[in-house]
């Protein structure tokens, strides 16, 4: 979620917390109110039931004096005493309840008095004993305490009906506030659902933009990947194309070639066979150099073939045991070994995952080598050993040879290198070129360190666990066998390795 | 002794003059009684052994030695002919030829060659190939009778 659309969040909740704390407030505010003007009406309202009452017996009151008056039957002097007790009860009782208002208070002491006083000239009125003038004199302020009293009593009325009518109002009002409130509640609670809402479009609104930006982005990744892929799929087509073209050339050239060289070796062998005895020693010489010559042509071939058929010779790799295969390439070297009574010592070595046969191949190269450079003053030893250099299994042939000088190092493993005259040390020169390059098929590495008239170590590489993949899996050799038609991979092989044997 | 056995009627189909020289030198060295006979291609190798012109008069082949590399009709195409056709299929076919890719040998027998000879680089294992050939032919084997003779 962005940075802007959080801080609108963030003032939504901030906003509907604050407005949440301040209408439970004002609820609560409003609660009270309405509860205090409620019970204040109540309180009125008893205040003038209570008058009512008051009034109703002061007239009672009033009828039983006028009644004693007249005549005096003992039944009304026992009503008036009674109601005398009563409103002086009533009084009392008004009294308490207005003690704490000092609106009404006052009025209702009053009331209290004059019904006290009432009460004694009552007796005194009732003192048969009394003049009569006297009674009359009581009897007359008596009414005018009566009167007094109902006025009063009327006031504290028309008061506690003022302050009805007054909170009345105010109940009235504060239930104006609250259905305010309750609507502006429910105005806010839509406001805020909206504002919400319209956020939450926001949040979908970027959410689904940001997809829609992650998903190009997905899309520009995958059409530069597939395209990427298809550019290496051309290249890799491109590389088989050269590859198989390459093939059928050396195929064809290896072929074509080897059919001229073997009619001249064939014509002068022919010649010498035919013409014995008629020739001079040079004539034979002759002859002799050039059948030897073609021989070398037919070899320099054979070995060109070899070297490049390794590649496209594609053995199994499997796991193969370095001692067997280094035993294996000794035993075909067996005749020269005997002969220059040589030594070849191999190493308990461990197994790795190659071609068998192409390995074989360069045990029998560097063997052969060290054969071929041996040191006319001692016998040959040569020790094969393994050791783990860096991860790498590092397989190092020593001999006890005529060695070189180091700085020819690197060049000797190139096609056709060589540091001696033909004539001294045969060969083409071929086979450290083919040990470096079946070397570097499995991912390996060849180099050699010598010192002249010592001898020299010459080491390979290999992963130790094999390398990472075939260096042509089935697939490539299907392509290419499809896409030349005639072209059998395997035939190669045989053919290089018949010459290179021989 | 060679009395004792029939001259050899030899068809060479091979385009090579010098491989021909080479075949009919180590034949004549030999000295057994042979009759050799060369077409260079393939279309003239099957006018031959069904005496078409201009081969009317010549005698069906006891032996053929085919090279696989001729021009016009390839030499397996030559041999799938003769060993097709009724008139020419129980004539033994030696394939003679540089090529020892497997392909090669795989298909010359099942197309029904009779046997398959690499042309040795060495001229001593060339005239011993050759000649084993002729004793084997000569010698050692029953041939059948011809079917077509002139």
């Amino acid at each position: 979620m962005p940075k802007r659309l959080r801080k609108k969040a963030k003032r939504v909740h901030i906003i509907t917390i604050v407005m949440g704390a301040v209408l439970a407030i004002g609820v609560s505010i409003l609660a009270h109110q309405y509860r205090k003007h409620q019970s204040e009406i109540t309180y009125s309202r008893n205040v003038i039931e209570s008058i009512h009452l008051f009034s109703l017996q002061l007239s009672e009151l009033a009828i039983d004096e006028k009644a004693v008056l007249i005549g005096t039957p003992d039944a009304q002097l026992d009503s008036l005493r009674q109601h005398t007790t009563a409103i002086q009860k009533r009084a009392e009782q008004l009294l308490a309840l207005t003690a704490k208002d000092a609106l009404y208070r006052s009025n209702a002491r009053e009331i209290h008095r004059l019904i006290t006083k009432s009460a004694r000239s009552l007796d005194i009125i009732l003192d048969n004993n009394q003049e009569f003038s006297k009674v009359m004199a009581q009897f007359e302020r008596r009414s005018a305490d009566v009167a007094n009293m109902i006025n009063l009593a009327r006031d504290i009325e028309t008061k506690a009906r003022e302050e009805i009518f007054l909170h009345e109002e105010k109940l009235r009002n504060a239930e104006s506030i609250l259905i305010i409130v309750f609507i502006g509640l429910i105005g806010m609670t839509f406001l805020l659902t909206l504002w919400g809402a319209k956020l939450y479009e926001g949040y979908a609104e970027v959410r689904e933009s940001a997809n829609l930006a992650m998903e190009e982005m997905n899309q520009e990744l995958e059409k530069r990947v597939q395209l990427r892929t298809s550019e290496l799929q051309e290249a890799v087509r491109e590389l088989k194309r050269s590859n198989a073209d390459l093939e059928r050339f050396a195929y064809s050239a290896s072929h074509d070639l080897q059919e001229p060289i073997r009619l001249i070796s064939g014509y002068v062998s022919m010649l010498s066979r035919k013409y014995t005895g008629k020739l001079d020693e040079t004539a034979n010489q002759y002859i002799q150099y050039a059948i030897n010559n073609a021989q070398r042509m037919q070899d320099l071939i054979n070995d060109l073939l070899s070297f490049s058929s390794i590649h496209f010779e594609h053995g199994v790799f499997r796991e193969i045991s370095l001692s067997d295969v280094a035993r294996l390439a000794r035993t075909y070297l067996d005749v020269m070994i005997q002969e220059y009574q040589a030594t070849i010592e191999i190493d308990e070595l461990p197994s790795i995952v190659g071609d068998k046969h192409q390995i074989e191949r360069v045990f029998r190269g560097l063997f052969s080598n060290a054969i071929k450079f041996r040191h006319p003053d001692r016998p040959l030893l040569v020790q094969v050993s393994s050791k783990i250099v860096n991860e790498e299994l590092v397989i190092s042939v020593k001999d006890n040879g005529i060695g070189f000088d180091q700085k020819h190092a690197d060049s000797i493993f190139e096609l056709f290198a060589r540091l001696h005259p033909r004539g001294r040390f045969p060969g083409t020169g071929t086979g450290l070129a083919i040990a470096r390059k079946v070397v570097e098929l499995h991912d390996g590495r060849i180099w050699v360190a010598s010192t002249p008239n010592t001898g020299s170590v010459f080491s390979f590489s290999l992963p130790i666990k094999g390398p990472d993949s075939q260096p042509w899996d089935s697939d490539v050799m299907d392509e290419i066998e499809g896409e030349s038609g005639h072209w059998d991979g395997t035939s190669i092989p045989t053919s290089g390795n018949s010459g290179h044997r021989r | 002794m060679e009395h004792q056995y029939q001259p050899l009627e030899i068809l060479v189909i091979d385009d090579s003059p010098g491989d021909v020289g080479l075949l009919e030198a180590a034949f004549q060295e030999w000295q057994m009684v042979n009759n050799v006979n060369v077409v260079e291609d393939g279309e003239q190798a099957i006018q031959y052994l069904l005496q078409e012109e201009p081969y009317r008069d010549v005698t069906q082949p006891d032996l053929i030695l085919l090279d696989l590399n001729l021009p016009k009709k390839d030499g397996k195409a030559v041999l799938a002919e003769i060993k097709v056709d009724e008139r020419t299929k129980h004539i033994p076919v030696v394939v003679l030829t540089t090529s020892n890719a497997e392909k090669d040998i795989l298909e010359s027998y099942r197309l029904h060659a009779n046997c398959y000879i690499t042309k040795p680089v060495h001229m001593d294992d060339f005239f011993q190939k050759i000649h084993a050939i002729e004793d084997f032919w000569m010698k050692f084997v029953q041939l059948p009778p011809r079917q077509i003779s002139a």
